[in-house]
């Protein structure tokens, strides 16, 4: 029973959310903001039953000389609830400052050592095969057609350097339009696979007309 | 010949009144009495007309108003007065005045005295004409008659004890610079016609002074026209023209040079304010001689005003050469106030000195003429306008793009039918993938090689947004990884992940290992890891916390001895990234997999495709699967044939849907264009 309606609810919302090809229908508003709505109590809910109680508040109560420490965030926590009131906003600047420091930290640091560093040392590679040669070209085309310069004045060497360049960054420019549009199809795919999903939900489980 | 004391006591002025009076009964020691003055004779003066200070002369009290006026008067006056005491004692000791009279009378009156004696007095033909301080002669241009006042009422020096010279040295130096052209020939000393001087030493305890012009004596008043005459203001002296215009002169620097909004009790010296009975008038401020150019300005004129020294001024008075020292009053005083003030700067305080300031706050006069009429005529137009009514709101016009209404729906029954088709007939649509020498085969190969027991950490991020696509991913991964009796550790950085992996897990469990997989023992799920990029950090750095709790039973992972080796990465033999977009993926390969070194195969949404290409390039990633095509590649690997593969084969022909409308819509604009340019 439980399954049914939750089939039924499935149904009805997905439909609600197909409703927006005919146009910006009411239909399409209602089920925005059931997502909504949703989402945000969902997360509300997991933040407290998945986090402040199993984290922080049922090891303070359960035992809290060794949990001493879980005071700390438990201040930062509380610091950040008086961002809801403008003229106490500052105080909450700590928590805020607490968090974006270390979060940026983080991510830079991260950023380095997980994906720019490996990621210039994978174009360092022998140039005994045509996809190295092009993984060497598009990749210094593409960085090539970033580079916001402005030209030299002509001499001996710098007017063949620069036509070079130049020839190098349109063809980079192309290996960049190349990849958004891998990416674009990427998500045009996954799309699709979504809306696969959900016909087939629709027709298996809800109206049961295929296998 | 008088004695000092007797010249503080007044004895003198006795000398002047019949001799019946001069032994009178109050002094009885007083000296014989001495020859009367010839005026005296001449003038019948009658007791009820002499004023008390002259009837009385023994009874004046010498040494207590002197005190007493020592006592307010500054110590510098006190000692002119005894200077001038000396000046006096010794000029009367070598006076050979037949009447005893005071110098002053006599030098006033020598054809007086020569008339009584015959021969004037020695000293009297030595001296120099009497005449006023050059420096006071424009000062006082009508001196009248000074009453005898005790000399110790004298508290400056007089022209009798100092020189000129010692005279401006008492003075102040714009005073002394007034008078600089008359000091060059020497004056006569005069103390009687210093009358500016006198208010000054008037003290509440000195002795009646006769103020009243009817106390004067008439044959006092009989001498007054006589004394006035070489005293007034004459046109002869050049100086006396020319003094009120220095003066003037003066009187414009002390306007400009005094602040116009500062109080005028400011100037006010603090003994001449507390010096009691003198009540000072705005009138009475200005020296006589500053008075003069005054007086063409609009003040008081001069012959207006009571003479300084006179009769009947009152005693206590300020000076006024000292009252000349206030500032006057500027009569446009008010437009000071409504002027800014200035708040900083050595100009702090004062208000309107600056005249920029002025300047800009007052208004600006437009500067260009009031708008013509045109200008009228155009606000009244648009005035019109705005008050116009609004015109009936005009429905709008139909769309006349009908094709475009009809191209939708067909567009939407050929998907409908691309993905249902597949469903409903599998085998039609039965793709042909490509399975050799992709990412899924090496994927496969992974977990295959996994050993039975295995641990093995599934992260779930992905939201129930990506679920259609991802759920088949899982689905088979989760299957097989069951097939392979491994454990199964899931956990999510995402809030929605750890629901989704909870059902993935269970429905897996109940339709392919149901009886062979328990939750605790072969799997976990650990539920929802806040914190981002931090939270991932420290899980790579200090692994899963003892204290961590599971998402089903909120239980401490201690109470799950059979994951009690999830704390330390070196115990996890695959980490299986389920990553919805790229974003997880990203912070897993940059937080973890740098730190935990461990091995990290994913299975994301097509959307992440490129960024999981990029991190295999670098064998970061160990391998991975894509979308709906990776599940059904996988699924074909592992002998699962499924829902993937139908997935994979109905995604196909929409895209094949999508691509042909794609290409029939730019051939039909093709065409359209190729028509319109025809015509």
């Amino acid at each position: 029973m439980t399954d049914l309606l939750g089939v039924w609810v499935g149904a009805m919302l997905t439909l609600l959310v197909f409703s927006y090809l005919l146009g910006d229908t009411p239909l399409f508003r209602i089920a925005q903001a059931i997502f909504v709505g949703v989402a945000i109590g969902y997360a509300a809910t997991a933040a407290i039953f998945l986090v402040l109680l199993p984290m922080l508040f049922d090891p303070l109560i359960e035992n809290p000389i060794n949990n001493g420490y879980l005071v700390v965030p438990l201040a930062l926590g509380v610091l950040l609830l008086t961002k809801l009131r403008a003229s106490w906003a500052p105080i909450g600047n700590s928590s805020i400052a607490f968090l974006f420091s270390i979060g940026s930290a983080l991510a830079l640091g991260g950023a380095l050592d997980g994906t720019l560093l490996p990621q210039l040392s994978a174009t360092i590679v022998p140039l005994d095969s045509l996809e190295n040669v092009l993984l060497v070209f598009g990749t210094i085309g593409a960085l090539l057609s970033f580079r916001f310069v402005q030209p030299q004045p002509p001499g001996a060497g710098t007017r063949t350097l620069q036509a070079v360049g130049r020839a190098w960054s349109r063809v980079g420019r192309w290996f960049v339009l190349i990849a958004f549009g891998a990416i674009f199809a990427s998500t045009a795919i996954s799309r699709v696979s979504i809306l696969v999903s959900r016909v087939y939900f629709l027709a298996h489980d809800w109206l049961q007309v295929v296998k | 010949m008088p004695s000092a004391q007797e010249l503080e006591s007044g004895d003198w002025i006795t000398q002047l009144r019949p001799p019946k009076h001069v032994a009178s009964e109050a002094n009885p020691s007083a000296e014989p009495p001495r020859a009367t003055a010839p005026h005296a004779d001449a003038v019948e003066i009658a007791e009820e007309d002499l004023p008390d200070w002259l009837r009385t002369p023994p009874a004046l009290p010498t040494q207590e108003p002197a005190a007493g006026v020592a006592g307010e008067a500054p110590s510098w006056m006190a000692d002119l007065r005894a200077e001038q005491e000396r000046v006096q004692a010794a000029a009367q000791a070598v006076s050979h005045a037949p009447r005893e009279l005071p110098d002053w009378l006599i030098a006033k009156h020598p054809a007086d005295t020569q008339q009584d004696t015959g021969a004037p007095a020695p000293a009297e033909r030595a001296a120099p004409p009497p005449q006023e301080p050059d420096l006071l002669e424009p000062v006082s241009p009508a001196p009248v008659m000074q009453p005898p006042v005790p000399t110790e009422c004298y508290a400056i020096p007089t022209a009798e004890s100092a020189t000129p010279a010692e005279s401006r040295t008492e003075l102040p130096n714009w005073l002394k610079d007034a008078s600089a052209p008359a000091t060059t020939e020497p004056a006569a000393p005069k103390s009687q016609e210093l009358g500016w001087l006198k208010p000054v030493t008037v003290a509440p305890e000195a002795p009646p002074v006769p103020t009243v012009e009817a106390e004067i004596p008439d044959w006092l008043r009989a001498l007054k026209p006589e004394i006035e005459k070489p005293a007034a203001p004459t046109d002869a002296v050049p100086a006396s023209e020319a003094e009120p215009q220095r003066g003037e002169e003066l009187l414009e620097s002390l306007e400009v040079a005094a602040f116009p909004i500062l109080p005028r009790d400011v100037e006010k010296p603090a003994w001449l304010t507390e010096t009691p009975g003198t009540e000072i008038s705005e009138e009475e401020y200005l020296p006589d001689w500053l008075r003069t150019p005054i007086a063409g300005k609009g003040a008081p004129a001069e012959a207006e005003l009571p003479a300084a020294g006179t009769p009947g001024s009152e005693a206590g008075e300020v000076p006024d050469w000292i009252a000349a020292l206030k500032p006057v009053k500027r009569p446009d005083i008010a437009t000071f106030e409504s002027e800014p003030l200035e708040m900083s700067g050595p100009l702090a305080g004062l208000r309107g000195v600056l005249p920029l300031a002025t300047a800009v706050t007052e208004p600006h006069t437009p500067s260009k003429p009031p708008a013509p009429t045109p200008f009228k005529e155009t606000a009244h137009l648009f005035d019109s306008i705005l008050t116009a009514p609004a015109p009936a709101p005009v429905a709008p016009a139909a769309r006349t793009q009908p094709r475009i209404w009809t191209m939708r729906p067909l567009i939407y029954a050929l998907m409908l039918l691309a993905i249902l088709i597949p469903f409903a007939i599998p085998d039609i649509a039965n793709p042909s993938l490509r399975i050799v020498g992709t990412p899924a085969e090496n994927f496969y190969e992974t977990i295959q090689a996994l050993r039975p027991n295995s641990l093995v950490v599934l992260a779930f991020d992905y939201d129930p947004g990506s679920a259609g696509e991802m759920d088949l991913q899982a689905n088979v991964l989760v299957r097989h990884l069951m097939s392979k009796r491994v454990k199964i550790a899931a956990v999510s950085t995402l809030e929605t992940g750890p629901q989704i992996a909870q059902r993935v897990l269970e429905n897996a469990t109940r339709r392919h290992g149901a009886g062979q997989y328990t939750y605790g023992v072969n799997y976990l799920n650990l539920g929802y890891l806040p914190g981002q990029e931090a939270g991932l950090a420290q899980l790579a750095t200090a692994g899963f916390a003892p204290t961590a709790r599971d998402y089903e039973k909120n239980q401490t992972l201690d109470k799950y001895p059979e994951f009690a080796n999830v704390r330390n990465w070196r115990n996890v033999d695959l980490l299986i990234e389920l990553a919805g977009s790229a974003e997880p993926l990203q912070k897993w390969m940059e937080q973890v997999q740098p730190r935990a070194g461990v091995k990290i195969v994913a299975g994301v949404s097509a959307t992440a495709e490129p960024r999981a290409r990029a991190y295999r390039s670098t064998r970061q990633l160990g391998s991975f699967i894509s979308g709906v095509v990776g599940a059904a590649q996988y699924e074909v690997l592992s002998n699962q044939r499924g829902l993937a593969v139908i997935s994979a084969g109905a995604q196909n022909t929409a895209l094949m849907v999508l691509l042909g409308v794609i290409v029939v819509g730019n051939l039909a604009l093709w065409v359209s264009r190729g028509r319109g340019k025809t015509k």
